[in-house]
């Protein structure tokens, strides 16, 4: 006997809708932005990975996560995040999920 | 985090993510929900390294990662079309044989919860779709983590998938809207380590007409009054297959928790409310009379043993401890501190509610004992650091002053109380707020222009309205 049944998923109408960003061409003389909201371990992870990166890319500068908002309200729903990063000049953005 | 890199990525600015291992799905789903593609530029670390006093070898070690990321690394998913609802068939031997390959598959999609599920086939879903005059394709919301949209139809599905009928369906579309409004931050609620489920308190004279349960044992199973598990885990279902939070790579929370399963879907005892208790429907604005649900995010559910109101004394006890038992765990306690969030849940039968305003207490003086009465000594919380500075930082306007107590809420009218349990008094309830609600969300619930003959039919079906 066959059983037609829905698939229980949903539509994805809103999906696919914007492109990612292009990637830039070398990270050298770049701005870096760090956004983090500042738990598990951010204080130690985001220097380790500004100090790697400087070693490999002299010119590569940062705009550390202490000079971003990290609270919730202020990065998940909401433009504010992203107005600034484009404002303090990043070219790029590293962020840590783990919470 | 995920959804703020993905805000960015949309601004044209690439971005890297450092992922906890077991993270990837949960950033690759805050991208799909943004309207990107289920990907993200990003490399999963050892768990470990997100630990105190980690080995951080692994990002020197893993550094190629993070500079591809930034300069080569592409989508995989590139222009993938958008689909509407899909249908798929099974085979079996006969109806049994089929339904139980149903439930095999759905469990290997990833579509289960353990419990055996009915087939939403497109007879039982229009049935269950006279429950609304919405057209099924009418959008209620976009589920997150990933971002899909639950389609009054979609509803409809889960429904069917766990035996509802269609005079639920008005509710479960409520409870959606109430589920999305923004203030609720369901995206948080979805994803987060915290194991939260949505708690629901129905009011107005559809409880009754659907056999939404007030009465004994309103907050679990009740062959009787079976609406609020059919709505509840229709919810839950939602949750997981619209909103593809699936333990371990959509939602992290660390426990779950029973109540996940189902939710915790109640009405509240309007008929046992003593004059001048208002229903929390009227609490929240709404005329009385009217159909409408409230909802929460909880996590913690928590029975008040032997509390009595019989005489002046035993009230006072009472809500001593039932200050005592909200005053002892306060969660994530900055989210406390919004203009109206709510501390949690209290359920307390009519007997006790009767008691206290027998001895000359109202709703409004026994929040105002509570309140006064829960509050945390400023040494218990200015010794928890994290909470306490992300806190202040965050609601600085409205946190306590140095060295003073904390409330559970900025003011006693914030706290939630509803009326439940049946005729007997002897214990409360405290389902305490989880992550991440700025406040509870009500919203009234709309019937269709059949819904005399809906009842009528679940008279016929289930037998009379239990009178319990």
């Amino acid at each position: 006997m066959k059983l037609d049944v829905f698939v229980p998923t949903g539509s994805s109408r809103d999906s696919n809708k914007f492109p990612f960003a292009h990637r830039l061409p070398d990270l050298n003389g770049k701005t870096i932005g760090e956004i983090s909201n500042r738990l598990w371990e951010a204080d130690r992870i985001f220097p380790a990975v500004r100090e790697a990166l400087k070693k490999r890319y002299p010119d590569i500068k940062f705009v550390p996560y202490t000079e971003f908002p990290s609270h919730p309200d202020h990065i998940q729903d909401n433009e504010e995040l992203a107005d600034l990063i484009i404002a303090r000049g990043c070219d790029a953005v590293i962020g840590s999920s783990a919470a | 985090m995920g959804r703020a890199l993905a805000r960015i990525e949309k601004k044209g600015i690439p971005t890297f993510t450092v992922a906890r291992q077991g993270f990837s799905a949960v950033v690759r789903n805050c991208f799909m929900a943004l309207g990107l593609s289920f990907d993200a530029s990003l490399f999963e670390f050892p768990a470990n390294m997100f630990l105190p006093g980690s080995d951080l070898t692994p990002v020197e070690q893993n550094l190629d990662k993070i500079v591809f990321g930034l300069t080569k690394w592409e989508p995989s998913q590139k222009g993938k079309p958008a689909t509407a609802v899909e249908k798929l068939s099974v085979e079996g031997n006969d109806y049994g044989d089929s339904l139980e390959k149903m439930n095999t598959l759905f469990l290997k999609k990833g579509w289960g919860d353990g419990f055996p599920l009915m087939p939403a086939t497109e007879e039982r879903v229009n049935w269950l779709l006279t429950g609304t005059d919405l057209p099924r394709d009418t959008a209620v919301g976009r589920i997150m983590p990933s971002g899909r949209t639950a389609t009054v139809e979609a509803l409809a599905i889960s429904l069917a998938m766990n035996g509802g009928r269609p005079e639920y369906l008005p509710v479960l579309i409520a409870a959606f809207k109430a589920f999305t409004d923004p203030k609720f931050r369901h995206s948080m609620m979805q994803a987060t380590t915290c194991s939260v489920n949505v708690a629901a308190i129905v009011d107005g004279p559809i409880s009754n007409q659907i056999r939404l349960n007030s009465g004994y044992g309103c907050l679990g199973p009740d062959p009787h009054h079976p609406a609020g598990a059919s709505i509840g885990r229709a919810m839950r279902l939602t949750q997981q297959n619209v909103g593809q939070a699936v333990p371990a790579s959509g939602t992290m929370a660390i426990f779950g928790g029973p109540q996940k399963f189902a939710n915790v879907v109640f009405a509240e005892d309007e008929e046992g409310l003593p004059e001048g208790w208002e229903p929390l429907s009227v609490e929240r604005g709404f005329a009385r009379g009217t159909n409408a649900i409230t909802i929460h995010a909880v996590a913690t559910s928590t029975n008040i043993t032997v509390i009595h109101a019989s005489t002046r004394e035993t009230v006072l006890e009472t809500l001593h401890h039932c200050a005592r038992i909200m005053g002892s765990d306060y969660g994530n306690i900055f989210l406390n501190y919004y203009e109206h969030s709510a501390p949690g849940v209290l359920v307390l039968p009519r007997g006790i509610i009767q008691g206290m305003m027998n001895f000359g207490w109202t709703k409004k003086t026994v929040k105002e004992f509570l309140w006064e009465h829960s509050k945390f000594p400023h040494s218990v919380v200015s010794a928890d650091s994290e909470h306490y500075h992300r806190g202040r930082a965050m609601v600085k306007q409205t946190v306590p002053e140095e060295g003073k107590p904390w409330p559970i809420a900025i003011r006693p009218e914030n706290l939630m109380i509803a009326v439940a349990g049946g005729k007997h008094s002897g214990h409360g309830y405290w389902m305490r707020m989880g992550c991440c609600p700025t406040q509870p969300i009500s919203t009234e619930i709309e019937l269709p222009s059949n819904w005399d003959a809906l009842i009528a039919k679940a008279e016929e079906d289930l037998g009379p309205i239990p009178n319990t």
